[in-house]
């Protein structure tokens, strides 16, 4: 009986939420409906990128509770484990996907334009479809075996020494690193889809609402990777302290690949914010000032790091 | 006389107010493996930061060789090899990246095949191209090892090294160190609570407490201990540490 009252009520809520939103997207279903029915590409690109990190961090977390799990030592088959991690990866963004094939079903049939939705759900299908895939890949092809084996066991692998030589290339790679591991994508995802939509909504174009989220990336990348010299720098120089590298020894090579990614991260800003109308004396100011707070960043980390 | 590879005289450092070392004195010679001694938080950590140039001392002198750590630091720390604590690992680069950079730092031509053989031998090889995020405890031990014997160094600083090392890696680096020790390579100061080794393979064990050199057992007392048997060592350490 309580379990029937329950199951009533759920439904009478699921049905007045539908008709809430049946009534609320009725007023403007229509324009709504035809900036997604025009930007379908916009729709692909972010349903993709949005499937492709969900999953993939789904897949992450999975193997590593998997590994923590009491389970884990369990006679269970390969294919029982994969079943499981699937489902830890797909739920979630199966249920969303719905919602929002239900809400635009809603707001065809709301406004009179049912076959309005069918492209933007086309998009959509074809994006989580591809981002799916692509995100069940990723962390299968980063998975390996790390433990270490015993060391009295017969050794199978070795890494080439051969080419082992003194290098700084590790140092100059050390910023960008931590700058990628800050920065993951699907951290950002939720913005990149909020970055989409306000384009979309307040009139741009579908490339232009491309090139928003490409800046917007770009940005945040340059940004990560600003903060990252900074906290690199220290964290290199309490490492290499007790060696005897001198201070051009150690600030070029930290900041060498750095200023290259920033260097290009900035060109490819401005002429994006160039494409999109501003004069190129603003699109040239952007480079400049970014660049000097860039360096001046840089040489303070760097100088402020380092003692001899 | 022998050539000192190590000389601290009158050393004093502190941490904001409080004096962690108070006025320590010891000196290490080529071909002497020097153990140090003593219980949590005495001060032998702090001991070995300021001889590898981590930490600023208050007063007194440290000597690498010729060479004054503080009136001459990059000089001094050509003779260095320190093996940094694992934790201290850049966890972003590959064990063969800190090797590069660390043979950079040093500003040498090339890496030397026996750091190669020491690699091999200790098996590493097979994780130098994982980040050192993904290294077990060991595995970070022999990496800090691997960095400290970069460019044959002539003084050794080990903190703790032989922790979480599997037997057959820790009885490589033993040997390999008194390899080098005997042929006169190099002086090696270790910090350890490891009294097996102390009692096999130290030239000379100090004891710190409160900040300073308590005691100091040579090589010929270390071996009466040993001879003496039973609790030999140990008992010695704790009637010194009561005193």
């Amino acid at each position: 009986m309580g379990r029937a009252r329950t199951a009533a009520i759920a439904v009478i809520g699921i049905v007045v939420s539908i008709a809430a939103v049946g009534v609320g997207v009725a007023h403007w279903s229509d324009a709504w409906l035809s900036a997604l029915h025009e930007h379908w590409l916009l729709v692909l690109i972010v349903a993709g990128i949005h499937s492709v990190t969900s999953v993939s961090r789904s897949g992450r977390h999975a193997m590593a509770a998997w590994s923590e799990s009491w389970l884990a030592t369990a006679p269970l088959s390969a294919a029982a484990v994969r079943v499981n991690r699937a489902i830890d990866c797909f739920a979630m963004l199966l249920l969303q996907y719905l919602l929002v094939c239900l809400v635009l079903a809603i707001a065809g049939i709301a406004g009179g334009e049912s076959g309005m939705i069918l492209r933007p759900v086309a998009a959509l299908s074809a994006g989580v479809l591809v981002g799916s895939a692509v995100g069940w890949w990723l962390p299968e092809s980063k998975h390996r075996e790390q433990r270490e084996a015993s060391r009295y066991a017969v050794h199978v692998a070795a890494g080439d020494t051969a080419l082992l030589q003194p290098s700084d290339q590790g140092l100059s790679h050390w910023p960008v690193a931590r700058a990628m591991s800050m920065g993951r994508p699907e951290n950002s995802r939720l913005l990149f889809v909020c970055v989409a939509l306000f384009a979309v909504q307040s009139g741009a174009s579908a490339v232009r609402g491309i090139a928003i989220l490409v800046v917007w990336t770009i940005a945040g990348y340059l940004v990560s990777l600003l903060s990252a010299g900074i906290t690199v720098a220290k964290e290199a120089a309490d490492w290499l302290r007790p060696t005897p590298v001198s201070f051009v020894g150690f600030a070029w090579p930290l900041a060498r690949r750095a200023l290259l990614h920033q260097a290009i991260g900035t060109v490819v800003v401005a002429a994006a914010v160039f494409a999109s109308e501003a004069a190129w004396l603003a699109a040239a100011g952007v480079v400049v000032l970014w660049m000097g707070l860039v360096m001046a960043v840089y040489a303070f980390a760097a100088s402020t790091s380092y003692r001899a | 006389m022998t050539e000192r590879v190590l000389e601290v005289a009158g050393l004093r450092a502190k941490y904001g107010t409080h004096e962690v070392l108070q006025g320590v004195e010891l000196h290490i010679a080529r071909g002497e493996w020097f153990c140090l001694l003593g219980p949590n938080g005495v001060g032998k950590s702090t001991l070995l930061n300021c001889v590898t140039g981590r930490m600023r001392i208050d007063s007194g002198e440290i000597r690498i060789g010729s060479y004054s750590m503080i009136a001459q630091p990059l000089e001094a720390k050509r003779l260095l090899g320190v093996a940094c604590a694992p934790e201290q690992l850049p966890g972003l680069l590959t064990g063969r990246q800190c090797l590069e950079v660390y043979a950079a730092a040093k500003n040498l031509r090339s890496i030397d095949a026996e750091l190669l053989e020491v690699a091999a031998q200790l098996g590493f090889t097979r994780f130098i191209d994982k980040c050192t995020d993904t290294y077990s405890l060991g595995t970070r031990q022999k990496l800090t090892v691997l960095l400290a014997l970069i460019g044959d160094p002539a003084l050794i600083v080990l903190d703790e090294a032989f922790n979480g090392l599997d037997p057959a890696s820790a009885v490589t680096l033993k040997r390999l160190l008194r390899e080098r020790l005997s042929q006169a390579r190099c002086g090696v100061l270790l910090a350890t609570h490891s009294l097996d080794i102390v009692e096999h393979y130290a030239d000379t064990a100090a004891l710190m407490l409160d900040g300073r050199v308590a005691r100091q057992w040579t090589q010929a007392e270390i071996a009466e201990l040993r001879k003496a048997g039973g609790e030999g060592i140990e008992a010695a350490l704790a009637a010194a540490s009561l005193r």
